[in-house]
């Protein structure tokens, strides 16, 4: 109940589209009701005015005016209703994705490891949108059964008080305990459903992205009869809970007509006049009305209380690094300078990444990040970019401390490109913009001819307009990460982290890109680049090469100065420098 | 959209997948129509009974047996509804699991050429959603369509035994009805189709933003593209409740009608009781006829509301169609469905003027001839563009052979060679599920010996010691947890675990360290021997080791057939 109170507070902009939902769906119940009773009632005094052929006196204007009434409150009514319903909804609905997204958002990537992005998207995509039943068929529907109930208990109460009791009692017994049962029923179905629906969603996606690697190995096979397996117990999921609704239908379509016959008879057998014993049966036919949504609920409830409590765990999630309160402003300069930095990742692994690491990338500096892999060489680049925090020692950018400035702030100075040169899925322009929203077009080509990327672009078919795919496999991995590398150029942040920049480029453009990447660092002193690589080309463009093992530096020198001595540095390349 | 004959065309095509896809639940389907119908004969029993009991009481005559068999009826009518509604959702999953499977198998006969110009997002929310979105239509609507063309007629035939101006009122307002949905809900259904396509692109959007969360923040962009994310969800709560005021403008018509005409019968059986009708209608409503036909009204036009509710069911379901037709239409890439074991022995390749144009004119390849020796390990060495990929695309049959011939040990090559080479793509996919689900890829006929080995000599043991379960450590999709390199390591396992004797790699170090890559080459070298190995690579290292070394040059646009 809390986590759904949770979910509510979150609609609290919307409360006026949802408050004008809610009493529009009364209003439409009301007319409904009044609509079936006023006619029974009126077609019964009728006939026996008219057969005491007291016709003429009876007053039928008020009648018939009220069934026309009722009729067309009860259309425009339930037009509105489901307007100003919807539009809540979706108003809520984009609210909730946002709050999904901006939850998300500082905890990538320290802390999703080990949420896969298939449970994320179900996440955003399922649970979000069976939250919207908490509005739409949850709320909605028990304010107005309450004020349905009132309102026929005022009626019965005037004409017919000894059908209060069989009236209201069945409709409690079937629109309160029906859902009650079904939601206690349904609950651990609709868990098994969400789950077993997010197994489909991984397994579809494994056999999309990884069709390459299984047909190769004629693995296509296995990984189909996962997903149908996933895909039969997803169905068993629904049939089971289908199962449980279906028990409602037949309980609620036997307890509507029942209640008619009950509200019918009390009203007779206490003596109430014949035409409010049919006034009693048609307001207990018409009440019933509101109770079939109640059981949708109560069938709902499980499904919409597991997706709300996936979703507030995103909340519970703390950021690895968490922005200080009020950041210092960035420092003028950007020599950046760790000091005894030593960092475990989180998570329960027991090896340090990082042991007391100390260098300075100084302005201007050009350092190389070399050793094998899981050396530490790419902590050091997420622990400067603020991924994550270190435990011990300092990081300070111009002097002033990381943990101070916070990660928004470090990385207006910082320009990453990853190994994975990753790209949205939409144009090379936005992928570009990227990194500098109000870039100009020359800005843009300049950047992708810096890049040495300006000529396929130009030859793609919608130039800058062209929709690359998913990790931008309607270009190669060469071109997406010379897109990747255009994109850096754009940002124009003095400090530049490459991560294996160069993979995937045959050694004359990767030859070209470093010129492109000297005449860039060339054109203000101030510049600096930290290079992760292991090719020996882009070491030759460092002044100085950082060789690290198992989280910690063991040499640092100029390559001629490493080539020279014995080492890990001669172990890890040889001769090939 | 702007051509209305296409539309329907196209509406129509969609219309036959659909019927094609209802043979699946046919069984099911039946019996919802058979059950539909029944209960509303179960109604008219209850309505007559009813009446029966209220116009006793009036009339002092006995009520309260009507009453208990009025109760009856409903019971059974309960029962009639129940196992509609149970068959209905029968018919549903089995057409649900057909489309799912059909959709899955047809992906997986198109092979990769198919799926690497697929988002993963979008074509998944395929499998998954889309088929979801068939539930309503073959659930609810096409069991429907009996009880509509039925039930009325009985209901029209009870009203005449009791009033031929209630019976005549109902033969009027019930093809008016229809009429009016027809024309608002054609509206809504083609507005729904633009709406679906919307709610696809926005789920793909969000998917694609939620897995580059990290590199939104490296250029710290994720409150910008927050924005956007924001503008796209109110477009399309705008373009969605453009549809849903038409949408529901096609019930509120009904909701109307039904109202009204419970409202007129109701006027008109009480004035004809008074004696005050304002015509004569020839006939004298009896209180229980009376009361029979205002029971009976609200229910004549259940039917019809369901079919209107049912109407977006179709909407829906065209355009979930429309989604998945995409899936099982692309022509497959002849990957031949026999599986041919793998080689035994090393095969020699002799490629004769090979080359590949994509069918929409993109030259990947230019004509190319080489012959590549058993048991020796060669490079394709070129720059990026060049088509070194594409050629080895086009021996696993992930790219179209569109000239030349391929020749494996002076035969003529009948099918591609997926299922009987290692590969090892230039991103090598982790799938969910353990790392020894990974190596073997759910292949249990895979020795544990062989698996150790494979792990040994593709250098996954190095950090398989930093793993907490070891060979049953879960990994997570798109491989949380490892590294870039420690991923190739993986998928050079899985080449070795089954001692394939050709090997295809598609710059297989690319991702490795100065240290790993030379480790890497080493377990190579060690196991090259009895092996065909391929490699596309830029690596200078890897140029080193080889055999042979084939130069391809830059593909030239417009370059000779």
């Amino acid at each position: 109940m809390k986590t759904l109170t949770f979910f509510l507070a979150l609609a609290r902009p919307d409360r006026w589209w949802l408050r004008a939902g809610a009493v529009l769906a009364i209003l439409t119940l009301l007319a409904g009701i009044g609509l079936l009773s006023l006619s029974g009632w009126f077609i019964t005094a009728a006939a026996i005015a008219g057969a005491a052929g007291l016709g003429r006196s009876f007053n039928y204007l008020f009648a018939s005016g009220g069934v026309r009434g009722f009729a067309m409150a009860r259309t425009l009514g339930r037009y509105a209703e489901r307007l100003a319903t919807h539009e809540a909804t979706f108003r809520i609905l984009a609210r909730l994705r946002l709050w999904v997204f901006d939850r998300a958002a500082p905890l990538v990537p320290a802390g999703l490891g080990g949420l896969r992005a298939g449970d994320l998207l179900s996440r955003v995509t399922g649970d979000v949108d069976a939250l919207d039943g908490l509005y739409l068929r949850l709320v909605t529907p028990a304010l107005s059964a309450l004020f349905g109930a009132l309102a026929v208990v005022i009626v019965l109460g005037f004409a017919a008080p000894a059908a209060i009791l069989p009236v209201i009692g069945l409709f409690i017994l079937s629109g309160l305990g029906l859902p009650l049962l079904a939601a206690k029923l349904g609950q651990s179905a609709g868990e098994s459903v969400t789950q077993s629906a997010s197994d489909t969603r991984s397994e579809a996606a494994d056999l999309i992205a990884g069709m390459a690697e299984l047909k190769a190995y004629g693995a296509e096979g296995a990984v189909l009869s996962r997903l149908d397996a996933a895909s039969d117990s997803w169905i068993s999921g629904q049939r089971h809970l289908a199962g449980l609704a279906l028990m409602n239908t037949a309980v609620l379509a036997f307890a509507g007509p029942a209640s008619f016959v009950a509200g019918f008879l009390a009203a007779a057998a206490s003596g109430a006049s014949p035409p409010l014993a049919a006034l009693a049966g048609f307001i207990a036919f018409g009440l019933f009305e509101a109770a079939a949504p109640l059981v949708l609920a109560g069938e709902q409830y499980g499904r919409t209380l597991s997706a709300a409590k996936r979703l507030k765990a995103l909340d519970d999630l703390r950021p690895a690094v968490e922005e200080p309160q009020t950041p210092l402003p960035l420092p003028d300069g950007h020599d950046a300078v760790f000091s005894s930095v030593g960092f475990t990742y989180p998570g329960g692994q027991s090896r340090p990444a990082l042991t007391d690491v100390s260098f300075t990338l100084p302005e201007g500096g050009r350092v190389a990040l070399v050793g094998a892999s899981g050396s530490g060489k790419s902590s050091i680049i997420r622990l400067l970019m603020g991924f994550y925090a270190p435990d011990s020692g300092a990081i300070r950018l111009g002097g002033t401390d990381l943990a101070a400035l916070g990660p928004t702030r470090t990385r207006e100075r910082l320009s990453l490109v990853d190994q994975r040169a990753d790209l949205l899925s939409t144009t090379v322009r936005a992928n570009l913009l990227l990194a500098r929203p109000d870039a100009t077009e020359s800005q843009l080509w300049q950047a992708l001819e810096q890049a040495r990327a300006a000529d396929f672009v130009r030859a793609l078919p919608d130039g800058l307009l062209t929709w690359i795919g998913e990790e931008g496999r309607l270009i190669s991995g060469g071109q997406a990460r010379r897109i990747a590398l255009a994109r850096a150029f754009l940002r124009d942040a003095p400090v530049m982290l490459l991560d294996e920049p160069t993979e995937g480029l045959d050694s004359r453009t990767e030859a070209e890109f470093l010129d492109a990447l000297d005449a860039w660092l060339d054109a203000d002193p101030r510049r600096s680049v930290l290079i992760v690589t292991h090719r020996p080309a882009l070491l030759a463009r460092a002044r100085e090469v950082i060789v690290m093992e198992d989280g910690r530096i063991l040499q640092t020198g100029s390559v001629d100065a490493l080539t020279a001595q014995d080492g890990a540095f001669k172990r890890l390349f040889g001769n090939r420098v | 959209m702007s051509n209305p004959a296409l539309t329907s065309e196209a509406r129509r095509a969609l219309g036959g997948l659909l019927s094609a896809w209802g043979k699946a639940g046919r069984g099911p389907s039946m019996l919802a129509s058979v059950c539909g119908i029944a209960q509303y004969a179960l109604f008219i029993g209850f309505a007559g009974f009813a009446a029966s009991a209220i116009a006793g009481l009036v009339n002092g005559e006995a009520f309260l047996a009507p009453a208990l068999i009025a109760a009856l009826f409903a019971a059974f009518r309960a029962g009639a509804q129940a196992l509609e509604t149970r068959a209905g959702f029968e018919a549903a999953a089995r057409v649900k699991a057909h489309v799912r499977r059909e959709a899955a198998h047809a992906l997986a006969a198109k092979g990769p050429a198919f799926t690497e110009r697929l988002e993963t997002g979008a074509a998944g929310s395929a499998l998954t959603d889309a088929v979801e979105k068939l539930e309503g239509y073959f659930g609810r609507y096409r069991p429907l369509m009996p009880v509509i063309a039925g039930a009325p007629i009985l209901m029209v035939a009870a009203a005449f035994t009791q009033s031929w101006v209630v019976g005549t009122l109902f033969i009027i307002t019930a093809p008016l009805l229809p009429l009016f949905m027809a024309i608002v809900g054609g509206a809504a259904a083609a507005a729904s189709k633009d709406q679906i396509a919307v709610l696809a692109r926005l789920a793909g959007r969000f998917n694609d933003r939620l897995q580059s969360l990290a590199l939104l923040n490296a250029f710290n962009a994720a409150p910008r593209e927050r924005e956007g994310l924001a503008a796209a969800s109110e477009d399309f709560r705008q373009r969605t409740m453009k549809v849903l005021r038409l949408a529901f403008l096609s019930s509120a018509i009904l909701e109307f009608f039904a109202a009204l005409s419970v409202a007129a019968i109701a006027v008109y059986v009480g004035f004809s009781l008074l004696g005050e009708l304002p015509f004569d209608a020839g006939e004298t409503v009896t209180l229980r006829e009376g009361l029979f036909v205002l029971i009976l009204a609200p229910e004549f036009y259940m039917p019809l509301r369901r079919l209107s509710a049912a109407y977006h069911d179709r909407a829906d379901a065209e355009a979930a169609a429309g989604t998945i037709k995409p899936l099982l239409e692309y022509p497959e890439l002849g990957l031949s469905r026999v599986t041919f074991a793998p080689f035994h022995t090393s095969p020699s390749l002799d490629l004769s003027r090979v080359s590949c144009t994509y069918e929409n004119d993109r030259k990947a390849l230019n004509p190319i001839t080489l012959s590549i020796q058993a048991g020796r390990l060669s490079v394709l060495w070129g720059p990026s563009g060049s088509g070194k990929s594409t050629l080895l695309k086009i021996l696993m049959g992930f790219a179209p052979l569109s000239s030349g011939e391929v020749r494996i040990d002076g035969e003529p090559m009948d099918a591609p060679l997926a299922g009987r080479a290692g590969w090892i793509g230039q991103n090598p996919r982790l799938f969910h599920g353990s790392l020894r689900d990974n190596i073997t890829l759910h292949d249990e006929t895979i020795p544990a010996e062989m698996i150790e080995r494979a792990v040994a000599e593709a250098g996954v043991a190095d950090f398989l010691i930093h793993l907490s379960d070891g060979l049953d450590t879960p990994l997570g999709e798109r491989g949380f947890g490892l590294s870039g390199g420690q991923i190739q390591r993986v998928a050079l396992a899985r080449a070795l675990a089954r001692d394939m004797k050709l090997v295809l790699m598609d710059e297989p170090t690319a991702h490795l360290d100065g240290e790993a890559e030379a480790r890497f080459l080493e377990a190579l070298l060690s196991n090259k021997n009895g092996r065909t190995i391929l490699i596309a690579t830029h690596s200078p290292a890897v140029r080193a080791i080889a055999d042979e070394v084939f130069e391809i040059a830059e593909l030239q646009e417009g370059g000779a057939p």
